[in-house]
């Protein structure tokens, strides 16, 4: 890995002798998991009307949405290429890192290699030291690989160039037709991914890679509220299945009764024949007042039930042994990757049903 | 690096604790939680009760207030278990509850112990917090006091051998030894592996050796094997082989790379080595 002051800077450690770069950002169908791509790439997964309303929200729902609103959870880079030599050249926004996640996930690049029938094996893992902000990494790769680059959790790449052999070719590696409808995420900070060793065990990814799907992940800290153009935006995204994972952020009991089964029927209008997963709170250390935050949810989905919707229930709690509690997540909820490959697992099997 | 935990029990609502950590060890770390690095680890369980729960981590030096009122009932006893860093010392640990409110500390009774032995893994290299390192999760399971000779260093075997040597090292109920050994010299380990079994041997009623290795590095699993057979033979060890972490069906959620696990590995680490602690010792959880 070289760290460099800008990305333009040439490459004084790697060799990049007869490479030739391109700009991802140029390439919006190279980048998975953007509900808003134009002709560039666009990482911000909120429409105008969100963003509005977290402003409204203000303080630190403001300003998380701010910082947050073009970070890259969820997002895949996924190419073919008969280039031998691949150099990833990065600069983020602002570098970040946090007490309770390793910098593989919150700043990392997990590299996938997808073999023909659609395994996927990991190959390489990316991260720099805490505070740099622009480096460039070289990765050889067996020729004619299907790569997939699983980007960081809870960085934002301001600029991005990939490096090629001269005269290689590199092609879009599109989802098996039947799974290019994607699967969307809504949720809040361990849905965005948060404490898993890298990026690409977040369990949205974790169920990308194992059914082979394309996701969309409009999970966010602190902004997963539950707010009426949340909704709208998520209603007018056309989607093959959508997992409700609202619970923490809600301030309070009484703004969750408000506003849990709302957000989930002002949804189901839009998509009234989808499947739903609603999960519940991710609660491992019996803090008090998330028992009465499931009953809502557990409510929401009841009633959902009852209006014969096509609308599943994942208990995140009951989903886990008692004494594995204190090994599931790293605090109240944020799961490790043991956590997040259990709830990946039920929830590939509520999904294909 | 002696034992690491630190544990009190309380009735008050909330606590305060104020720590500091000197001696960090920089570097580069994708793999390592700043909390397991500078930082601690706070758990809490309810007094009489056997399972633990995890509160939070912090790193920055500064005091922070844990509010046990969402947690426990009013004026309910619960033990607090903290965990300390893994590459630096903690060399302030205070902890302020008020002055109507009852704390006492709590100090582990040596009727279980247990010595971890071993390197970068068994040092808890790769772990988020110092929660999920397989030794104190060990630790908090059994009620045992745990001491810890580990090392990030790829030859870490000489430094136990050194430390068995030249130390007084405490004579325990069961020593967890690491044999993952492939990055290290293979001469130097055919001739001090057999040595520090016989050294530990005589400091510990079970010695449970363990290894992790890498399909790519399978020749390294049958020297490690092949220089300690007359042990396993004589029942003087008992060897765990964890190289499934690497397998196609677990290397996703366990490891890194091929070098380092994460906590998943480490938790399933805990959860075979649990199952011959139970065996060999006859204790239960």
């Amino acid at each position: 890995m070289e760290y460099l002051k800008s990305i333009d800077d040439p490459l004084t450690k790697i060799n990049e002798n007869n490479i030739i770069y391109f700009d991802l950002f140029d390439y919006p169908d190279l980048v998975f998991g953007n509900p808003f791509q134009t002709d560039k790439v666009n990482f911000c997964k909120y429409d105008e009307n969100v963003q509005k309303e977290m402003e409204e929200e203000g303080g630190f729902v403001h300003k998380t949405m701010q910082q947050f609103k073009s970070c890259t959870c969820g997002n895949r880079i996924r190419f073919k290429t008969t280039s031998r030599r691949l150099i990833l050249k990065v600069e983020f926004s602002e570098p970040y890192y946090h007490k309770n996640m390793l910098l593989y996930n919150s700043s990392g690049f997990d590299v996938y290699i997808i073999d023909d029938d659609g395994k996927y094996h990991n190959y390489s893992l990316i991260a720099t030291k805490e505070g740099i902000r622009t480096f460039a990494k070289y990765i050889a790769i067996p020729p004619n690989s299907s790569v997939c680059i699983f980007l960081p959790n809870y960085c934002s790449i301001k600029r991005m160039l990939i490096g090629l052999d001269n005269g290689s070719k590199i092609y879009k590696l599109k989802y098996p037709k039947a799974n290019e409808l994607p699967i969307l995420f809504y949720g809040n900070s361990i849905t965005q991914g948060a404490s898993a060793s890298k990026s690409g065990n977040s369990f949205p990814n974790i169920v990308s890679r194992k059914l082979d799907n394309d996701i969309i992940n409009l999970s966010m800290v602190t902004c997963c509220r539950g707010t009426p153009k949340t909704a709208e935006m998520i209603g007018n995204i056309k989607c093959k299945a959508i997992v409700i994972d609202y619970s923490r952020y809600a301030p309070n009991i009484e703004f969750l009764r408000n506003t849990h089964e709302k957000f989930y029927r002002k949804i189901r209008e839009k998509h009234p024949d989808i499947k739903i997963i609603i999960m519940t709170a991710a609660s491992f250390n019996e803090w008090k007042e998330y028992v009465a935050y499931d009953e809502v949810i557990i409510q929401t989905y009841e009633n959902a039930i009852a209006r014969g919707e096509n609308t599943l229930l994942l208990n995140q709690s009951e989903l886990f042994d008692y004494e594995d509690y204190d090994l599931v997540s790293i605090d109240i909820g944020h799961y490790t990757d043991y956590g997040m490959y259990k709830i990946a697992d039920k929830l590939c099997e509520l999904l294909t049903l | 690096m002696d034992s690491m935990s630190y544990r009190f029990e309380s009735n008050s609502k909330k606590f305060t604790i104020d720590f500091e950590v000197s001696g960090i060890v920089k570097g580069y770390f994708p793999h390592t939680g700043l909390t397991a690095r500078e930082g601690i680890c706070v758990l809490y369980r309810r007094v009489g009760e056997q399972q633990w729960f995890n509160i939070d981590c912090n790193s920055s030096l500064t005091k922070f207030t844990v509010m046990m009122s969402h947690f426990v009932k009013k004026d309910e006893l619960y033990e607090v278990l903290i965990y300390g860093p893994i590459i630096s010392h903690l060399s302030k640990l205070q902890v302020e509850v008020s002055d109507d409110d009852y704390a006492s500390i709590v100090n582990i009774l040596p009727e279980k112990t247990m010595l971890v032995a071993g390197g970068s893994n068994s040092h808890g290299i790769g772990c988020t917090t110092t929660g999920f390192m397989f030794s104190n999760i060990i630790e908090r399971k059994f009620d045992a006091e745990v001491y810890h000779t580990t090392f990030h260093d790829k030859n870490y075997l000489e430094k136990i051998y050194d430390y068995y040597k030249n130390s007084n090292p405490p004579v325990v109920d069961i020593c967890i030894l690491e044999l993952d050994y492939f990055s290290q010299n293979e001469s130097v380990v055919e001739e001090i592996l057999p040595e520090v079994i016989s050294l530990m041997k005589k400091r510990c009623k079970h010695i449970i050796g363990w290894y992790t290795i890498p399909s790519i590095k399978s020749f390294k699993k049958i020297i490690a094997n092949n220089i300690i057979n007359k042990f396993i033979d004589n029942d003087e060890i008992e060897v765990i082989d964890m190289s499934y972490l690497y397998d196609e069906n677990y290397r996703h959620m366990c490891t890194f790379n091929n070098y380092y696990i994460n906590d998943a590995g480490n938790i399933l680490i805990y959860k075979e080595i649990e199952k011959s602690i139970r065996r060999l010792a006859k204790w239960s959880i």
